[in-house]
């Protein structure tokens, strides 16, 4: 009989855990959901993953959406044949490219002043791997980034 | 996104299993144990077949179901534990009629489009069905609001408020085209305003002569949002606002229900053996609980009274603890958040108003018995959207969590 006094002790606690892992789980799902957000940018015709701004976007004076497409082929930075195009002053003309290759994406450095992060390490010359959910910085713009394997539906 | 979508699932079904599984370690019998595993078992693949039916079809909004199933799920193990025989299992089946009910208006509401159209047919609904609960109607807890048909028992108000949120959004979406004879102007109101104003009147009269004062309250307060969103001088608002103060006013000096109600409300104390036993009861629940519960099947939520229906939130609140009720709470603002978030994205007028209303509906709902529970505001019989124990219940919630799917759809 104790163990199962144990045991139910232990579940009490667990539950509570559980319930507030599926409530942050659904916040972060309609956080995420693309369908919602009306300040997205449609840089490319099919996109394949996002880019979701993770700093506040009053702090900047320049123009910046809430979220950026990425298909097969993605640039970063400040000259206007770019993708995606900022103009922060810590951006490089051409700072970064994401790439589709075998179905993985990968990001790459094009030489930039300030470099590329994922997480917190910077990428070098060799393209890095990157994953759903992983931090992307750009001189101090701060991304999430986001895979979708179905198309993002149109309002 | 598809690993986050399939991640939240997995959380519930740990939740099922965690929960399910301490209610049927609780219980010695093993003829219940077995019947408790499967219908455990089935409730929670029905869950997951029509979750994964809105996800392969696209079939709009998976949140406001995730967070339905979660609150069901909540209320099935407290009634699971509270008394198997009698509440548990018969939840569980009306959760499939609700389940199947949800998919028949989601059809019905997404492939038909002459909603907008069937007033009259709404109005002579909603008194067809009051005419019947005053001839048919059983008293039971001193309130004339349930129609007896055979085994089961009908709480007519709760198909009542779908076909008023209906009725107001025609009579909302009407509004907008030009030279119909709702535009004509009687002492300066528009004449679809006074219509609609003589209806909801109605409907909270008949309410009143039911002895339900919790309903009539909610379909006071959705009428007085739809005043407040639709129209734009104000004016009806303010005309309301005086008559229900007015009205409520009449009814604390001449009636005996609101006059007690307020009473205990002030204070429960004076009269704990009588009329103020069930609020203490309730606030000695929640205070026994704290932050982690007391645990499954270690409170006394027999103590207090209706603890299955419009209490179960202290129940929870007992023997779960503190933070499932909050989590309860945050499930529900949730809930109203995407509903409001899905009338803005509608275009359609009688969608947009149907969204709304319907959120207002949930929201008015959860906040007056949640509130009456832990004596925030008066306590008024109704039940909690979903957690509570009623076929009626779940399954008009089920319906109306249907229409708004359907809209997210569009």
């Amino acid at each position: 009989m104790i163990n199962i006094e144990l045991i139910l002790f232990f579940l009490k606690y667990f539950f509570v855990i559980l319930t507030f892992l599926f409530i942050s789980s659904v916040i972060r799902l309609i956080y995420l959901d693309i369908t919602d957000t009306s300040r997205y940018l449609s840089t490319v015709e099919e996109a394949y993953a996002y880019l979701k701004l993770i700093n506040l976007k009053e702090a900047f004076s320049f123009k910046v959406y809430e979220s950026y497409g990425i298909g097969e082929s993605t640039t970063i930075g400040r000259k206007r044949n770019c993708d995606i195009r900022i103009s922060c002053p810590y951006l490089s003309k051409m700072h970064a490219r994401i790439f589709l290759y075998n179905n993985k994406f990968y990001v790459e450095d094009l030489g930039s002043t300030n470099g590329t992060f994922v997480g917190k390490h910077q990428v070098l010359e060799k393209p890095v791997r990157i994953k759903d959910g992983d931090k992307l910085s750009f001189g101090g713009l701060s991304f999430l980034f986001v895979e979708v394997f179905e198309e993002p539906e149109e309002e | 996104m598809t690993k986050l979508r399939i991640k939240s699932v997995v959380y519930l079904f740990l939740i099922n299993i965690i929960g399910f599984l301490s209610v049927i370690l609780l219980n010695d019998d093993v003829l219940i144990k077995e019947k408790m595993a499967y219908s455990a078992i089935v409730f929670f693949t029905a869950v997951v077949l029509i979750y994964s039916l809105l996800l392969i079809f696209k079939m709009g909004d998976v949140y406001l179901y995730l967070l339905a199933t979660f609150l069901v799920s909540i209320g099935l193990i407290m009634l699971f534990r509270l008394n198997f025989e009698e509440f548990g299992y018969k939840q569980t089946a009306w959760f499939f009629i609700g389940i199947g009910l949800f998919l028949i208006s989601y059809v019905f509401m997404r492939f038909i489009k002459i909603w907008n159209k069937l007033l009259i047919f709404y109005v002579v609904c909603t008194f067809l069905i009051f005419l019947i609960t005053l001839i048919f109607g059983q008293n039971i807890n001193g309130a004339k609001n349930w129609i007896k048909l055979g085994a089961f028992s009908i709480q007519p108000s709760e198909i009542i408020k779908i076909f008023y949120v209906f009725t107001l959004a025609c009579f909302i979406s009407h509004k907008h085209t030009e030279e119909h004879f709702f535009e004509r102007k009687y002492f300066s109101f528009k004449l679809g305003d006074i219509l609609m104003s003589a209806y909801v009147y109605a409907c909270v009269g008949c309410f009143a002569i039911l002895n339900e004062w919790g309903t009539a309250l909610l379909f006071f307060l959705t009428y007085f949002v739809a005043m407040f969103i639709y129209d734009k001088s104000l004016k009806l608002v303010f005309v309301n606002g005086v008559m229900s103060a007015f009205i409520g006013f009449l009814g604390y000096m001449f009636t005996d229900q609101i006059a007690t109600r307020v009473k205990i409300w002030i204070n429960p104390w004076k009269d704990m053996q009588g009329k103020g036993y069930q609020i203490t009861q309730s606030l000695f629940a929640i205070v026994t609980g704290g932050f982690f519960g007391t645990g499954l099947g270690k409170g006394a939520p027999y103590s207090i009274p209706e603890s299955h229906s419009d209490f179960i939130f202290s129940a929870i609140c007992e023997e779960m603890g503190l933070f499932i009720g909050v989590a309860v709470i945050i499930s529900y603002f949730i809930f109203a958040y995407r509903g409001v978030k899905i009338a803005l994205k509608t275009k359609n007028d009688f969608y947009k108003a149907c969204a709304i209303l319907l959120t207002t509906v949930f929201a008015f709902q959860t906040f007056i018995i949640i509130g009456g529970v832990i004596k925030m505001i008066p306590l008024t019989g109704i039940t909690l959207p979903f957690v509570s124990y009623g076929g009626s219940s779940i399954v008009s919630s089920f319906i109306m969590l249907g229409i708004m799917v359907a809209i997210s759809s569009n």
